[in-house]
């Protein structure tokens, strides 16, 4: 495999700590061009932190986050503004922006101090616009938008500033079915054409089985385990990291790992009947 | 107008805002208990002329003053609100000028008229280092308040300040109560704010400190656009943010420390003026910086006519003008950003 050669972002024995508290302890993972990784994990066993690590907002207090061969610290801060993008969980905006400025912003970091927007930089942005679906709502102000399409038109900014990184933190946690699904394919499309990096936070097991080439699960600041979907997400480590029994199986349309979860009713069941079923 | 901000509407609406303050600045020295005209105060033919000695030693210097302090409180209020990501702040609302005030009426009481020994535009009193150091120290105090966790809470901001303004004015009343008369009367002027009685050196002086201010912050219109998608997607976009807070809380405090120690509190002007300017020109701090400084000297040229024409031939003090405008405002804006608060 050439995956060393398409590496584009890596984390090497990352440690981190809120104060005394650590909350990562030596993750390490490769990030490659093309690829889709997915972080999964319960609630507060370190996705956003690492993510954070990864764009350099906060910095390890051991290890190394490198992109491009040089440890992140060693880059400019509008250096790393123009390869690594970040769409957060959700994005208030208090002041009326249009959706165009907005989008606009991620095209900041290729702009001077005094500078204005060129017709390429309107360009680039009306293109992302089009590709999250927002293209038509440009002239709106951004904090009368529904979250859903607030969350594309960051989305939209991200795409604008073209990073060779786009990470997601849980991006559609606050949309519908199809604009999950709407997004998910974009960034498999922007992955596999552009060979776009993407590293997505996710909550939904069957979208990380659906979209993401690799997975890594994180349990209490610790790398559980990581590979294809098909090796992290078994009923031992899903009921292992996330303490609740689960039914798998193989999806024949998808040919996908697909994942539901079990009501109480079932699982006391299923506890009566534990030696025969399993 | 486009849905972004372009070279041209830039230079437009500057060139625009830019224009109609020269002509309220020229329209509003010929109003007032005397009211004369231009052509005839400015011909040399007559010596003596009485309107020449009113419109040059006491109309002009006021009308500058009120210019210079107004644009320094517009751009103020326009960068707080970006800072803080709350339309309604204003250096008035979430206590600076307070704190300027109590500070410079302190040093007022205590310390007296000693100045520094400098003179020309860098005549700095004792009294306005108090009164910059009580804007600074309030800034930072005001935001490590408003600050949980990490995030800014909009409301914890302002009612910190309005309980912060309620101490202050309770301080400078206590201050009040053990002076004599005449500082008693310059507490007064601090607390209603006045641009009467000024001479062109402190408007100089003024419009050199307003003007190093307000070009610092104009610089950092974008990255003050930045800053309103969160402190974590600005810093993404290449902002140093701890940089940008420190320096823009510095610009304000020196911009308002500047504006109270000549003019007292003159309060909403920070408030109304941006808003305003929002609504006609959009957002982008780029242009809503420096078209908030020509809109604060427009608001504030023509409130301060006001206040000096009303209830001629007494003046009222301009605090007064701009709060009647700006009380209703305030409330205006708090119900409909509660709306949108709670709607969402």
């Amino acid at each position: 495999m050439s995956s060393e050669q398409s590496t584009v972002l890596n984390c090497e024995q990352v440690s981190f700590a809120y104060g005394a508290v650590e909350v990562l302890s030596a993750i390490s993972c490769e990030v490659a061009a093309g690829k889709i990784l997915g972080l999964l994990g319960p609630n507060g066993s370190g996705k956003s932190t690492l993510m954070r690590l990864m764009s350099g907002v906060r910095v390890p207090r051991v290890g190394r986050v490198i992109y491009d061969g040089r440890d992140l610290r060693t880059h400019s801060r509008d250096e790393l503004a123009r390869a690594i993008a970040v769409v957060p969980q959700e994005t208030a905006i208090e002041l009326p922006f249009s959706v165009l400025e907005v989008v606009l912003m991620g095209r900041s970091p290729y702009l001077g101090k005094f500078g204005f927007e060129s017709a390429h930089d309107l360009a680039v942005a009306q293109q992302a616009m089009e590709h999250t679906g927002v293209a038509g709502l440009a002239t709106r102000e951004v904090h009368a938008l529904s979250g859903g399409e607030r969350q594309r038109v960051i989305l939209a900014r991200a795409l604008a500033q073209e990073p060779r990184v786009l990470l997601l933190d849980e991006p559609t946690a606050f949309l519908d079915i199809k604009h999950q699904v709407a997004v998910y394919d974009l960034m498999k499309q922007l992955s596999r054409e552009q060979g776009l990096a993407v590293v997505a936070i996710l909550h939904d097991l069957n979208l990380a089985a659906l979209y993401c080439d690799r997975l890594m699960l994180l349990k209490a600041g610790h790398t559980f385990c990581q590979g294809t979907p098909e090796q992290v997400l078994t009923y031992a480590n899903i009921k292992s990291v996330y303490e609740t029994e689960v039914y798998i199986d193989l999806n024949d349309l998808t040919g996908k790992v697909q994942i539901l979860p079990l009501d109480a009713d079932t699982r006391r069941r299923l506890e009566r009947e534990e030696p025969t079923r399993r | 107008m486009s849905s972004h901000l372009t070279k041209r509407k830039w230079l437009l609406v500057n060139g625009a805002l830019g224009l109609g303050l020269v002509a309220t600045i020229l329209f509003c020295v010929t109003v007032g208990p005397e009211s004369l005209s231009l052509s005839h105060a400015l011909s040399t033919s007559s010596p003596g002329n009485t309107d020449s000695v009113i419109l040059l030693r006491i109309r002009l210097p006021r009308v500058l003053l009120a210019a210079v302090i107004g644009g320094a409180l517009g751009i103020t209020g326009a960068a707080l609100q970006a800072l803080l990501h709350n339309p309604l702040a204003c250096p008035h609302i979430i206590g600076v000028s307070g704190g300027a005030a109590l500070c410079g009426i302190a040093a007022l009481v205590f310390v007296g008229t000693v100045t520094t020994g400098l003179t020309g535009i860098f005549r700095i009193s004792l009294i306005s280092l108090a009164a910059f150091a009580g804007a600074l120290g309030t800034t930072v105090l005001m935001y490590r308040t408003a600050l949980t966790r990490g995030r800014l809470e909009p409301y914890a901001l302002l009612l910190t300040g309005v309980v912060f303004n309620a101490f202050c004015g309770a301080l400078i009343m206590l201050l009040n109560s053990v002076v004599d008369f005449y500082q008693s009367h310059s507490i007064l002027f601090w607390l209603m704010g006045s641009l009467a009685a000024q001479d062109y050196a402190t408007v100089g002086m003024v419009a050199v400190y307003v003007l190093v201010g307000a070009g610092w912050l104009i610089g950092q219109g974008r990255r003050l656009n930045l800053l309103s998608l969160g402190e974590e997607g600005a810093q993404q976009l290449g902002v140093n943010v701890e940089a940008l807070r420190r320096g823009t809380f510095l610009a304000s405090a020196f911009l308002v420390g500047a504006a109270v120690s000549v003019s007292g509190m003159i309060g909403f002007v920070g408030l109304i003026v941006p808003h305003l300017l929002r609504l006609l020109i959009g957002a982008d701090h780029r242009l809503l910086l420096p078209a908030s400084l020509f809109g604060g000297a427009i608001f504030l040229v023509w409130a301060d006519t006001l206040a000096r024409t009303i209830v001629s031939p007494t003046e009222l003090p301009v605090g007064v003008v701009t709060a009647m405008c700006g009380g209703p405002f305030f409330l205006y804006l708090l119900r409909k950003t509660e709306r949108r608060i709670f709607a969402s």
